[in-house]
């Protein structure tokens, strides 16, 4: 569950950075992707802490990634990231049970959707 | 010469209705899916022709999983549901545009029928399939979203309530 929280928080940074650099059509999308991966983090946040009975305060804001990469991600890396979460989320689902293999589930499903549909439009030619 | 009463063929041994949770929410699910192939009809009628790949491949799709699914309930000799004389359609089918909702209507509902599935499913092998389920029903919503020029095309948690 970790690990699956760590993927999600790396996609919607990734996300997020290409949005920046990304142009007037496919910045609104990558932003959607951002937004879902965000909200992804924080269901299986509060799933590990219910889990563990922990009633811990929820963690701030992701720290600022170093901004050090020369180049932005590009639309085609933050799809092959979300194929490899949806992946992961897929495998996992099938090794649970109950409600943590139904949110593994929808997060796999979510994450595959983005690549597949969204991210996967072409810009229309002016 | 066989009696009617000792058939050659081999016959369906005998089934019972669906008792425990894994089965009845994959029933549930057979349901959903016989809905969706109906509703498709309609979908079908008033598509616009270049949606028709869209259309066939949303209901080969539907097709195989439902038929997939009634196998697994027959292996364990349970009764799947069998498809209504009739349905009520949610709302009007008029242009393709209603028709463009109803698909995307008809996906997120059995998103959610094949997510109770992957949470009530006792195998791997289920929950496998289940998940299969409910990322296709999750990418069919959205290319029907694309349809409709619905924003955004995805949502977070597709079949779930989070």
């Amino acid at each position: 569950m970790e690990a699956q929280l760590e993927l999600a928080r790396r996609d919607s940074e990734l996300a997020r950075a290409a949005a920046t650099a990304a142009g007037d059509f496919y910045a609104p999308v990558l932003n959607v992707v951002a937004d879902e991966r965000a909200d992804h983090a924080k269901a299986l946040s509060a799933e590990i802490a219910r889990a563990s009975g922990a009633t811990t305060t929820p963690a701030g804001p992701p720290a600022p990634s170093p901004s050090t990469a020369a180049t932005p991600a590009a639309r085609t890396d933050v799809m092959a990231a979300l194929r490899e979460s949806a992946d992961s989320a897929a495998n996992l689902a099938a090794n649970l049970s109950g409600y943590r293999a139904g949110l593994l589930g929808s997060i796999s499903a979510s994450c595959t959707a983005s690549a597949a549909v969204p991210l996967a439009m072409k810009e229309p030619a002016h | 010469m066989t009696s009617p009463t000792s058939p050659t063929s081999p016959q369906p041994s005998p089934t019972k209705q669906p008792e425990s949770a894994d089965d009845k929410a994959l029933a549930d699910a057979i349901a959903a899916e016989h809905a969706t192939i109906y509703g498709y009809g309609f979908v079908s009628a008033h598509s616009m022709p270049d949606l028709n790949d869209l259309v066939a491949e949303s209901l080969t799709e539907h097709r195989a999983r439902r038929d997939s699914a009634i196998q697994t309930l027959a292996s364990r000799s349970v009764a799947a549901p069998v498809a209504a004389v009739g349905y009520q359609l949610p709302t009007p089918v008029k242009n393709w545009k209603d028709a463009a909702a109803l698909a995307v209507r008809m996906e997120t509902d059995d998103a959610m029928a094949w997510r109770a599935v992957l949470e009530q499913a006792r195998s791997s092998t289920d929950r496998a399939f289940a998940v299969t389920a409910l990322t296709q029903c999750a990418v069919r919503a959205a290319r029907w979203r694309q349809v409709v020029t619905a924003w955004p095309l995805t949502v977070p948690f597709p079949g779930g309530s989070e």
